[in-house]
Parts: structure tokens; sequence; C-alpha cells
């Protein structure tokens, strides 16, 4: 009978552990949903990152046009690229109101990952906390103390047009201005 | 009744230790349950996270390069050619435009011109001048006599200089090809019912340095 009773008693007490486990997560989840109805703007952390000047702020992919491009001008018209010709190309990350830290990373596929892109990358720098390189791809962290400081880390990629020293045959009716000289893609994840 | 009771009270008695252990394989099973749908909604916290993603397009565009000749599609009539005092004049163009598309590279060129020995012709290029005045300048040199790999023999008249296009301006170059057939092989009939060609080279390239 004493055995029996112990039996219950332990059984009594499993069941009022998972249920207070169960309740106190489920509490804890009720109760920031109900700050959240309550206060919305002062607790959910701002997630607005700026890439160049461009607010990204949806889960799905954007475009956004680089025009901070400096290029080579000697015989080329400013604005256009041409054979054996180097320049760099700039992009700012910006994390703005951002009030959680984040990893962010460039993938830029170039002519050694595309034999159809025209341009060759030869290096990348930055100007916060270097970035770390896997491939093609350079990841950078964006700190809870940078985003205390307000810091814009500005991404430089230097590239150039390799002809490898020979001289490209051109058809004159064959030419477009639109080519296919490079891709990047930017991602940010917030920091857990 | 007593003895029924009695029954029942043994038959419970018998199947206590079955119906405590079905008790307590239901508890547990209802505990896992219970820890695994804890366990999932923790991780949904945990796993949740902002992410942005973009692409980002280089705006620049590839230089174009052009070199339009004009004019090039003369053709030098065989049933009229003949000796004769005066020479065969062939105009032609070159531009660093066409319509509304511009070079955006500075390009030097020059022109070679390639013919066939058959006949005893004279070649002479002016360009942007009249080749009757005075002043004009022939472009190219003594003509150079080459054989080729299938042991044909030409005259290979290279230009004498190398002319600039600048991508900041639109220009156009007239070029006046002269034609000599000397009259004097008027009394022979050699040369009759032969084949000559006449290719006009323009090289170009863009300029680096």
């Amino acid at each position: 009978m004493a055995k029996k009773k112990r039996k219950n008693l332990i059984i009594l007490i499993v069941i009022v552990l998972v249920c207070f486990v169960y309740l106190r997560a489920t509490s804890t989840y009720t109760s920031y949903e109900s700050e959240v109805q309550t206060t919305t703007d002062s607790e959910v952390a701002d997630w607005k990152i700026r890439v160049n000047d461009t607010l990204v702020t949806e889960s799905t992919t954007q475009t956004i046009n680089i025009d901070t491009i400096d290029w080579e001008t000697d015989h080329v018209r400013e604005g256009t690229i041409s054979p054996g010709t180097s320049g760099v190309i700039t992009i700012t990350v910006d994390p703005t109101t951002t009030q959680v830290a984040f990893d962010y990373e460039l993938t830029i596929i170039d002519h050694t990952i595309d034999e159809n892109k025209l341009l060759t990358v030869t290096s990348v720098e930055n100007t916060l906390s270097p970035l770390t390189q896997e491939g093609n791809v350079y990841r950078g962290t964006m700190t809870l103390d940078n985003l205390k400081a307000g810091d814009i880390d500005t991404i430089q990629i230097y590239a150039f047009w390799d002809d490898n020293g020979q001289d490209i045959e051109v058809d004159p009716d064959q030419q477009q201005s639109q080519s296919n000289l490079i891709e990047i893609e930017f991602r940010a994840v917030q920091r857990k | 009744m007593a003895k029924k009771l009695k029954i029942l009270n043994k038959f419970k008695k018998e199947n206590i230790p079955y119906f405590e252990e079905k008790k307590r394989f239901l508890i547990v099973i209802l505990v896992m349950f219970l820890l695994i749908v804890i366990a999932i909604r923790l991780l949904q916290i945990a796993y949740a996270a902002y992410e942005s993603q973009a692409k980002l397009n280089a705006n620049i565009n590839q230089a174009l390069y052009i070199l339009e000749a004009g004019g090039m599609d003369f053709n030098i009539d065989l049933d009229k050619i003949e000796p004769s005092p005066d020479p065969y004049i062939y105009k032609f163009s070159i531009s660093n435009f066409e319509g509304n598309r511009h070079s955006d590279v500075d390009i030097e060129y020059q022109i070679n011109l390639t013919t066939t020995t058959n006949l005893p012709l004279r070649y002479e290029l002016y360009r942007n001048e009249n080749y009757d005045e005075a002043t004009a300048t022939d472009l190219f040199e003594n003509a150079t006599i080459k054989q080729d790999i299938d042991g044909a023999w030409y005259n290979y008249l290279e230009g004498t200089e190398k002319y600039l296009f600048p991508y900041t301006e639109d220009m156009t170059d007239i070029y006046t090809l002269v034609i000599y057939f000397p009259e004097e092989n008027k009394a022979t009939t050699d040369y009759a019912d032969n084949l000559e060609n006449i290719e006009v080279e323009i090289k170009s390239n863009q300029v680096t340095e």
C-alpha cells in the first residue's frame, strides 16, 4: 500500500513538473505577445539595413543598382569599361536603426566562377573588421557595439577586365552596351 | 451475491498489476508527448530570426567600339577599266560613329592595300583632300611585292601613318583611292581579260596609352 502511494505520488509530481514547464514556456510567449500588443514600437527589435542607401527589409530578394563605381577613364568614356581596364565597386552596409547584431555576406560571381562574366575580382577590402573569405563568399559581422557607434561598413571590390594581353576582336554589329559583367548577392541574418 | 463479489474482487486483484502497468505506460507516453511539444515550441521561438537578401547590379556598361566604313562597296567595273590617261577615282569614308551609336573608346587606325599583280596598275590614297591638289599627299609608300603561302604574288601598300579618333567627338575621314592604268598599255593585249583583285584593309585598335 505504501509502495502504491509512493508510486502515485511520483506520478503526480512528474505531471505537475511537466505542466509547470509547459505553462512557463507558454506563459513567457504569452507575456511577450502581450507586450507586443500594448507597446509594439518599443519592444520589437528594429531591422532596417541599407545597402547603398537602399532599404533592405523584405525577406524576398531585392535588386539594387550600384552607381558607386570608379573605373579607369583614360581613353575610355566615363561610365563604361573596356578590355584591360580596372576599377573599384563600392558597397556600403548601413545598419541605420537596426537593434540586433547581424551577420552579412557578399557572394561574388566573377569571371573565375562564371566564364560569361567579364570582370575578375582581384581583392575585397572593407572599413570595419576584416571580412572573412570562403571561396567567393565574403562575410562580416555588425556587432551591437557597431550599432551603438553608428558604424557603416564600406566594402570596396577591386576588379578588372582581363584580356590576357590579347586583342579582343569586336563585331560592330554584335556589340551590346549592357554586358554580363559581374554578379553580387547580399544577405544579412540576425545573430542569435 | 457475496460469491459474485468475491469473484469480482478476486478478478480485480489478479488484474491490478496489469492495469498499473498500463497506467504507467500511458503516463510515460503522455509525458514524452508533452516534452516533444514543448521542445518544438522552444525551438520555434529560438529559430525565428530576421533575414534579408538583395541582388546588386553593377550600373556600368561595356564600352562600344565603333569604326564605321562607308562607301566600301565600290566596284571596279572590269569591262570598263582600260589604259587611260585619266585615273579611276573611288571614294570611301571611315567614322567613329554610326547613326546614334558612338564609340566609347579612343581608336587609332591605319589603311593598307593589297592587290594582285595581274595588271600594271598604280595606286594612290589621299585623306581629306583632293588628289589633284598640288599639296596633296599620297599615303602609300612604294609597294612591297610579297608572295603568299600559295605562291601567288601580290602588292602590299602600307599606310604611312596611324590616325586617331577620340571618343569625345564624332569624326569622319574621307578617302580618295586613285588607280592609274597607264595609257601606254593600250598597245598590247597582254592584259586583256585579266582579273585584278584589290583589298582595302582598315586596321584599328583601342588606344590604351
